[in-house]
């Protein structure tokens, strides 16, 4: 695997991530929630009371970004790629960093809790 | 879920990945400046990129495995109705180091990659630079709040 080629797939990886990072957030996609007054998972889509996502979203999100890695990876093994490429990958990840980064900051800012 | 005594320790192990951390990671940042302006250090860069993976990796599990403890003493019983604020900033932190998480990893197997793949990992070393550093100020200012 060359260079380029290598950068293209792995972006395409991190973009995967973000995506579902998001996705899972903010659509309150289900996964497993870990309750830790109980010591066990379950599997729900919002927050189930006392609850912490963090090990169900990375085990959703994980295999999502394979995914997209892998298919990158498909689609670019064969062709002729640029450091141009590679530029507009970093972009790509640059503007969807910031657009995920900034929804949570946006969500989290001054959000109220039940307590 | 870890016990509660084990909280503790395990937290001066995060902060200590999480020092060393920011430390790989500036410096992984100002070899890469030195290279924008002309004096590349080759091995540092592909030493640096290489350590960062474990130290995020790592700092990154101490988190996970401290945090039903956090979660439950310290969140739900303080930070939640005393300090909401704190809550909100650990949440984002939390949100933030995940993001994290593939570009420590992909700086790792692109390390070695030559000048094709310097636009993505340029990317990945400022951006996890900023976030570490993000991170690093917010846990002292949510420990100092309330710790485990």
């Amino acid at each position: 695997m060359n260079d380029t080629r290598a950068a293209v797939a792995w972006a395409l990886a991190v973009l995967g991530f973000w995506v579902a990072w998001f996705a899972a957030t903010a659509f309150g996609l289900p996964m497993f929630w870990y309750l830790p007054l109980e010591h066990r998972f379950v599997w729900a889509g919002p927050s189930p009371g006392l609850a912490i996502c963090l090990y169900g979203q990375l085990l959703l999100v994980s295999p999502t970004a394979a995914a997209f890695g892998g298919a990158g990876w498909l689609v670019v093994r064969r062709r002729e790629l640029g450091r141009t490429h590679v530029w507009l990958c970093a972009g790509w990840c640059a503007v969807l960093l910031c657009f995920v980064a900034g929804y949570f900051a946006f969500a989290l800012w001054g959000r109220v809790l039940s307590g | 879920m870890i016990l509660a005594q084990a909280a503790r320790p395990l937290l001066v192990l995060h902060a200590l990945a999480a020092m060393a951390l920011l430390g790989v990671t500036t410096h992984l940042v100002v070899v890469k400046v030195l290279r924008w302006r002309g004096r590349p250090r080759e091995r540092l860069e592909q030493t640096y990129s290489r350590v960062v993976a474990p130290l995020f990796g790592g700092a990154f599990a101490l988190g996970l495995a401290i945090y039903p403890h956090f979660r439950v003493d310290v969140r739900s019983r303080y930070l939640d109705a005393q300090q909401p604020w704190a809550s909100n900033l650990f949440d984002f932190k939390e949100h933030l180091m995940a993001l994290g998480l593939p570009m420590a990893i992909g700086l790792f197997f692109l390390a070695r990659r030559g000048e094709g793949a310097r636009p993505l990992t340029d990317l990945f070393a400022v951006a996890l630079w900023a976030m570490v550093v993000w991170s690093a100020v917010s846990g002292l200012v949510i420990t100092s709040v309330r710790g485990v």
